[in-house]
């Protein structure tokens, strides 16, 4: 499994028009070339954007909620947490 | 009870209350599919283009660039009293207001989409169809499918416009409003790109 993927990723790297898969990618002109390439960039790049954005996104949302509500936990409850007692002085 | 326990004393709460409405988040990531699903269209519709040696191909009718640019206006309209609506739903007492509003927004996309039908009737009798060319096959399925999501989108709006009718808690569409929002603004906000792409360029 690990050699076919070996031997794939040589053939690509080295031979990058193997990787074109259709007539309109590599029979085209250079117009469609470059449409192909920016696309394909677009394509590849534009999930790994908006996924990162919505999952920090949601991160900030947590954080800020966290930060809110053991504020106002503490505000409510101050009795749950040990006061400190200062040591008996003679 | 949770002293000296490494417990987080507001864990318990923050479940009970999440950040962010779970249909807020699905709205989010159903958004984001939808990109790319347009995303691949606009692709394919510049692949295809881009080969071509004339574009739109002899014979076939030119669209109706300035008849679209004023039903774009109509559209960003829509999204904008949209948006004024939520405004007032957040105030307290302006509920009925809200509803008015969104109702506008509701008629706004209606017309968005009756006057897109009528000019899909004349570019039919002009002879642009599906399969007259790659530029009506191309301009029926990208504009088509973003006339499905319109319509799709009316449909959310009119239940958060029936949530907030008066014989109902309007809080409880709180959630929905928004759900709506997402979706009609990603609706108005790929219309411009659009209309630039195929009716313009």
């Amino acid at each position: 499994m690990m050699k076919s993927i070996a031997v794939v990723l040589a053939f690509t790297g080295f031979f990058p028009s193997l990787s074109l898969g259709c007539s309109v990618c590599f029979v085209g002109k250079e117009a469609t070339m470059a449409a192909y390439y920016g696309t394909a960039i677009v394509l590849s790049l534009l999930p790994l954007a908006m996924v990162g954005a919505l999952a920090y996104w949601v991160f900030r949302r947590y954080q800020q909620h966290d930060s809110v509500s053991a504020g106002e936990y503490l505000e409510n409850n101050e009795s749950a947490y040990p006061k400190q007692q200062s040591a008996p002085t003679q | 009870m949770l002293i000296g326990t490494n417990v987080d004393p507001t864990r318990h709460q923050n479940r009970q209350k999440p950040p962010i409405a779970n249909g807020v988040v699905g709205i989010a990531i159903f958004v984001v599919t939808e990109v790319m699903f347009f995303a691949s269209l606009i692709s394919a519709y510049l692949v295809l283009r881009s080969g071509a040696e004339e574009w739109p191909p002899w014979g076939q009718p030119r669209l109706p660039v300035a008849a679209t640019a004023f039903n774009t206006v109509v559209l960003l309209l829509s999204g904008l009293v949209l948006f004024k609506a939520y405004q007032q739903f957040l105030k307290p007492d302006r509920v009925s207001v809200s509803r008015k509003m969104l109702g506008l927004s509701i008629l706004l996309g209606l017309f968005f989409v009756l006057f897109q039908g009528y000019e899909w009737i004349q570019l039919l009798q002009f002879g642009l169809t599906m399969t007259s060319s790659n530029y009506g096959g191309l301009f029926y399925l990208i504009i088509g499918t973003h006339a499905v999501h319109v319509v799709a989108a009316l449909f959310f709006l009119l239940h958060t416009y029936s949530m907030l009718a008066p014989s109902r808690i309007p809080q409880l569409a709180s959630t929905e409003f928004v759900v709506s929002q997402i979706f009609w603004y990603f609706v108005v906000g790929v219309w411009p790109i659009l209309y630039f792409l195929i009716y313009l360029v």
